[in-house]
């Protein structure tokens, strides 16, 4: 196969490196596992697939340089799967300067360029003496942070299955909340295997029974590779909410127990057996995979598995191959996701085509705009579920990053991760990257103390920095916390005075002076280290997570830590919002900031010295921001007793009650960025299309507070003038 | 939906969608069915359903001993592949099998 016999190769070398860029990064993150002592005989495996395949395409595409230094690498993954290399801290750091070589390489072919000749001849001198059984020399440059020895790999390999226990209880009311057991199911058994047994003692007869209500209960048994997060996500939308939700990990899906397909490999192979699974893998990078195998290769399926409540097609196919994925051009997807958009829209028109019509006077139409709009939702989350990832691929940098750090800072550091399969859209993630490394950086260098400081003041000489991510009100929260010094007010406030940031004298809350890192121009290359300052400020963190709809947050208490709070759009195509009305123009405010809203009373609307107009609300006092004066908008009604307040929630938690003039109804809405369209405005996070034809604004929460208090400032300061 | 008399048979055609507006409706029609003076069954013809929901599965399954006890059946006649499969992976397929199908 070459270009001689008239193949474009073009699209085979993007498919290839695309290929290389996750095996690359799935052997780092495994590498990772076995440097901190958690790794097993079947990481060692793992990584050594991710090399042959890379080897192989390599092969296919005359990449010699990269062929050689991965056929040398890949023996010594073999020397030490096969127990021919003893493992070490030396030798789990050169394995990963190993990998980090590799990805030069790779980078190098597909870029079309030639590295010196002497690249990683270090490394490869010592991968090739591994080989021969040599010790592994220190590695100059970086230094390896002092470890224990990791334990010998256990000799049983982890198996990729397990098998969960769910019982899933919903409420009565479930149903009436457009939420069906049905459809959770079907995502269920598209997980794995799933057996399911209902339980209907709840059942009434029917003359007792109400249609609506939810009565049936289920109790699942999934065998699945996938984890326990992927199935709490099925039930994202009800647990806790309109139905009981409880996952059990089972025995019983123990490699070797039965299913025979994913055999473990020998714990001390031998070579040949060795390279022979590595051919299999190595052929495996998509392109020239055989469609179906021998039947002989299939391992038959006993009959002891449970069975499937939606068997695939392949599956009765009978042991036929079969692909569970499939790679698409981020165009195509990106081109189908517009197209969704503008479906949206014109959803939308017709909607409000038929506001006029009655269910009785035109049932078909009105039933048939009913069904257009769930379809159309249901497509909409279909596709977006194509451009979610989880946020893993973001997190795995986190561990080495952490190891490499703390050892350059003298510093020690634990890293602390939860909820890698987290998923959001594709483009957040890779807006995310910098930003995120920049936090992780700023813990290390500035948060964490050093072990004799954090000793003087009798925490543990070992840090720790969290990093999570979960679902939260339809956004994603990725945190990142430590257990360090938190952040120093009274020197934050110097600086932001002598900066000019703030007026001497100036009364700021505790929140207010935290936020002021993020100001710009309160970091300068002078003053952070070679560590945390790579020329991205706490201001460009910012904006690049504002770039993506997106809000950065922090928490800090003096001694204890501080916590950055990110939140992110899941998606940035479509979103649900609430049109409102404000002397006449429409806005859009995101449905998930939205608290409630309300009419006030006389007595609810007070007017507070230092604060300005607030709304009483069971005890509380909520700033109130007149929109109309924000926007300069006429003709909008100006008393909160005669308009309505719409109470918000910004993502730290503050909530101000926002002046409308009325609300005009819920809808999906298509967002179109302001920035690249026009020009960024302050308060307004993007624009829409209404069903009408007619540009909405997309009111952004967050702003909105900050120019609140603006105008607070300004009022007293006109009041003290006069 | 409506009943319709065939020769002895009270029939009730399923529409393309049994959401949950129309499982309310099911459920009125069957108990209609059982308050006629007649010993019919009741069959509901499933040839075009395209979608159903768990409420309406629900109203089927609660229909069945509510039919027998008055000496009479409920069951389901032309059921599409999708309404067989809603049944079945709801945990359902005995019930299906059993009470349901007209063979």
């Amino acid at each position: 196969m070459s270009d001689d016999l008239g193949y474009d190769l073009s699209q085979f070398k993007a498919t290839y490196f695309e290929e290389c860029a996750e095996l690359l990064a799935s052997a780092e993150e495994t590498l990772s596992r076995l440097q901190d002592g958690s790794g097993t005989v079947e990481d060692l495996n793992a990584v050594f697939r991710c090399v042959h395949s890379i080897k192989g395409g390599a092969g296919a595409f005359s990449f010699d340089d990269l062929v050689h230094f991965a056929h040398v690498f890949e023996t010594a993954m073999d020397a030490l799967r096969s127990g021919r290399a003893e493992p070490s801290p030396q030798l789990a750091e050169l394995l990963m300067r190993g990998n980090d070589v590799l990805g030069d390489f790779v980078r190098a072919a597909q870029e079309g360029v030639s590295l010196a000749s002497d690249h990683g001849a270090d490394i490869l001198a010592q991968l090739a003496a591994i080989t021969e059984g040599g010790p592994v020399a220190p590695l100059p440059a970086k230094a390896v942070a002092p470890q224990a020895a990791p334990a010998a790999p256990p000799p049983a390999v982890a198996s990729v299955f397990k098998c969960y226990k769910i019982a899933f209880q919903p409420t009565l009311a479930m149903l009436r909340t457009g939420n069906d057991p049905l459809l959770m199911i079907r995502e269920l058994a598209a997980l794995g295997d799933l057996d399911v047994a209902v339980d209907r003692s709840r059942m009434p007869s029917l003359t007792e029974m109400d249609p609506q209500a939810a009565y049936l209960s289920w109790t699942f048994t999934l065998t699945t590779d996938k984890d326990r997060q992927a199935i709490a996500d099925v039930f994202e939308f009800v647990d806790g909410d309109t139905a009981t939700i409880t996952i059990e990990e089972i025995q019983g899906a123990e490699e070797g127990d039965g299913w025979g397909l994913f055999a473990p490999l020998p714990t001390a192979a031998p070579a040949a057996g060795a390279s022979q699974a590595g051919d299999v893998e190595g052929d495996g990078w998509g392109l020239f995979a055989p469609q179906s195998a021998p039947a002989a290769e299939q391992p038959a399926k006993p009959a002891s598995v449970p069975a499937t409540a939606a068997p695939t097609p392949a599956a009765a196919a009978g042991g036929q191959v079969h692909t569970t994925s499939i790679r698409v051009d981020l165009d195509k997807v990106d081109r189908l996701v517009n197209m969704v958009g503008e479906l949206v829209i014109t959803q939308a028109m017709l909607g409000q085509q038929a506001i006029g019509f009655s269910v009785e006077s035109h049932p078909e139409l009105i039933q048939g705009l009913q069904e257009l709009s769930h379809h159309t939702r249901e497509l909409q989350e279909s596709v977006m579920a194509i451009r979610a990832q989880p946020v893993k691929a973001l997190f795995s940098k986190a561990p080495r990053l952490v190891r490499d750090l703390s050892s350059k800072l003298g510093k020690q550091a634990r890293l602390v991760m939860s909820g890698e399969n987290t998923e959001v859209d594709k483009t957040v993630i890779e807006q995310l990257s910098d930003p995120l490394t920049h936090l992780i950086r700023n813990a290390l260098d500035h948060g964490l103390e050093t072990p004799e400081e954090r000793m003087a003041v009798g925490k543990p000489t070992e840090g720790t920095i969290h990093l999570a991510a979960e679902h939260r009100s339809g956004r994603i929260i990725i945190e990142i916390s430590d257990d360090g010094r938190g952040i120093d007010r009274k020197r934050v406030l110097e600086k932001a005075i002598d900066k000019g940031l703030v007026e001497r004298g100036q009364q700021l809350t505790d929140e207010q002076v935290d936020m002021l890192i993020f100001a710009p121009g309160f970091s300068t290359a002078s003053e952070v280290s070679d560590v945390s300052g790579r020329g991205v400020g706490m201001d460009v963190v910012r904006k690049n997570i504002q770039d993506v709809g997106g809000r950065v947050v922090v928490q800090s208490t003096p001694g204890a830590g501080s916590r950055f709070i990110l939140s992110l759009p899941l998606t940035l195509a479509v979103m649900d919002g609430m049109l409102v009305a404000i002397g006449g123009q429409r806005y859009v405010l995101p449905l998930t900031n939205i608290v409630e809203s309300l009419r006030p009373a006389a007595h609810q609307a007070r007017f507070l010295v230092d604060v300005g107009d607030v709304l009483t609300l069971r005890g509380e006092y909520i700033r109130l921001i007149p929109l109309h004066r924000l926007f300069g908008i006429g003709n909008a009604i100006t008393d909160p007793t005669r308009g309505l307040v719409v109470v918000v929630e910004t993502e730290g938690g503050d909530r101000v009650g926002l002046l409308v003039d009325e609300l005009l109804g819920q809808q999906q809405v298509v967002i179109k960025s302001l920035d690249a369209n026009f020009r960024p405005v302050e308060g307004i996070s993007a624009a829409t299309i209404l069903g009408d034809g007619r540009v909405a604004l997309i009111l952004d929460v967050g702003a909105l507070r900050v120019m609140g208090e603006r105008l607070t400032v300004h009022d007293r300061n006109a009041a003290a003038a006069e | 939906m409506e009943i319709k008399d065939n020769n002895g048979r009270l029939e009730v055609e399923l529409p393309g969608i049994v959401d949950l507006i129309a499982a309310g409706e099911l459920r009125d029609l069957m108990l209609d069915a059982l308050a006629k003076d007649s010993a019919a069954d009741l069959i509901l013809r499933g040839q075009a359903v395209d979608r159903i929901c768990t409420a309406a599965i629900q109203v089927i399954l609660a229909g069945v001993p509510a039919f027998r006890t008055a000496a009479r059946r409920l069951e389901i006649e032309d059921a599409t592949h999708m309404l067989e499969a809603s049944f079945r992976q709801l945990g359902l397929g005995e019930d299906f099998d059993n009470f349901l199908v007209i063979a």
